[in-house]
């Protein structure tokens, strides 16, 4: 029979992302936009404030918003996490009196490259030993730093832009697709019959009218 | 020479930052890494940047851009706030229960067994522990959260906006005729 065995839980959550955050951000990253996407299409749907021809764009903004947040923040955030996080292990990027050292090894000439690990070469040398805290600490605050400032041009900057573009494609197309028939000219015949197709297309509801900014007064 | 990312790289200049107190960075850096203030951050700067690229999405008409400004402007407002009542409280309750040396009874609840030996208060990995822990623990709650209050504070706020957001035209309007 099942049994739940909460510590093997918790080892497993300890063992899985507590040594690496952004993978913890991002699954649940991508559960919490999907949920928080689907509640808000329904806070649109049933809010009767808002008409249909608008919903037509806040629907598909919304469903939009989720999908390029996840795909932005796989891409950008977790490359610009990994790359700050390389700037400081190969020595590119480091602080003032650690780089004053490094000038004075032997690894001179090598520090900086990509091929250079700070943490092999550097940290198990005794006269580095006055410099590891200093170390650690600038590599967690420039890591954390460059990975909050990538989640913020990635999910305020980057997302609203993209998933506006997406949605006003989905948008056309919704209310060109409402509105096709509606300029067609009827028959004498299609007047006659009431049952007329066409008749009935030409005189629904309009969804949206086409090229609504240049119609404004 | 043949043209490789590691090429650019390595002829990219070694960069020196300034001294600073690696006591002051680490703390710096576990506050932003807090699902809350990150929460904070996230929220503070789309409220200036969502609204602003909404209200100028050229692809839309006058009265959908407005609306969809509103309904963002609503949306991030109640979103913070909610993600943050929801996220520091999660926190403080997964550290209540994760202090390796504490001596209340539940103060290691949340700390695996096998991992308690020589557990310090500073370890790196149980501060992680701590965000993830919370981190789930928040999300659970927000599986309720985001329908029960997110969704229909969101539709009243974004309903408010939009009314203001009329009253101020029709009094734009009301001073052209």
């Amino acid at each position: 029979m099942f049994k739940f065995n909460f510590d093997r839980y918790l080892e497993n959550i300890w063992n899985n992302y507590s040594k690496d955050l952004s993978k913890i951000l991002i699954h649940t990253g991508t559960i919490g936009w999907a949920l928080s996407s689907a509640a808000q299409i329904t806070a649109i749907l049933f809010n009767d404030k808002i008409s249909a021809k608008e919903k037509t764009f806040l629907i598909p903004q919304e469903t939009f918003d989720a999908l390029v947040n996840i795909g932005s923040f796989y891409l950008l955030t977790t490359g610009i996490k990994n790359f700050s996080k390389k700037l400081v292990t190969t020595g590119k990027v480091l602080p003032k009196s650690i780089k004053d050292f490094m000038d004075k090894s032997p690894f001179k000439t090598s520090y900086g490259k990509s091929n250079f690990d700070m943490e092999k070469e550097m940290k198990p040398l005794v006269s580095f030993e006055p410099y590891k805290k200093q170390y650690t600490a600038f590599k967690n605050i420039f890591t954390t730093g460059a990975t909050t400032a990538a989640s913020v041009l990635s999910c305020n900057v980057i997302t609203p832009i993209l998933r506006n573009e997406l949605a006003s494609i989905s948008h056309k197309t919704i209310v060109n697709r409402a509105n096709e028939g509606t300029s067609q000219i009827l028959t004498k015949k299609d007047i006659d019959n009431k049952d007329s197709k066409a008749l009935q297309l030409k005189y629904r509801p309009v969804l949206y009218p086409r090229h609504t900014d240049s119609m404004k007064v | 020479m043949p043209i490789s990312i590691n090429n650019f790289f390595n002829h990219l200049p070694n960069i020196s930052m300034g001294n600073g107190n690696p006591e002051t960075w680490n703390k710096v850096a576990d506050w932003i890494s807090r699902p809350a203030p990150n929460r904070l951050i996230m929220g503070g700067t789309a409220y200036l940047t969502q609204p602003y690229i909404d209200g100028h999405n050229k692809h839309v008409n006058e009265t959908t851009r407005d609306i969809s400004k509103d309904r963002t402007r609503a949306k991030v407002i109640i979103g913070t706030l909610a993600g943050i009542g929801v996220r520091q409280p999660s926190y403080n309750l997964v550290e209540a229960m994760t202090h390796p040396e504490g001596d209340k009874k539940y103060s290691k609840w949340l700390i695996p067994k096998h991992k308690l030996q020589g557990l310090k208060e500073d370890s790196v990995f149980l501060k992680g522990h701590r965000i993830v822990v919370s981190t789930l623990l928040a999300l659970g709650v927000m599986l309720f959260t985001n329908f029960a209050v997110d969704a229909p504070l969101t539709a009243i706020l974004t309903n408010k906006f939009i009314a203001r957001t009329k009253a101020k035209e029709q009094r734009k309007e009301g001073i052209h005729v």
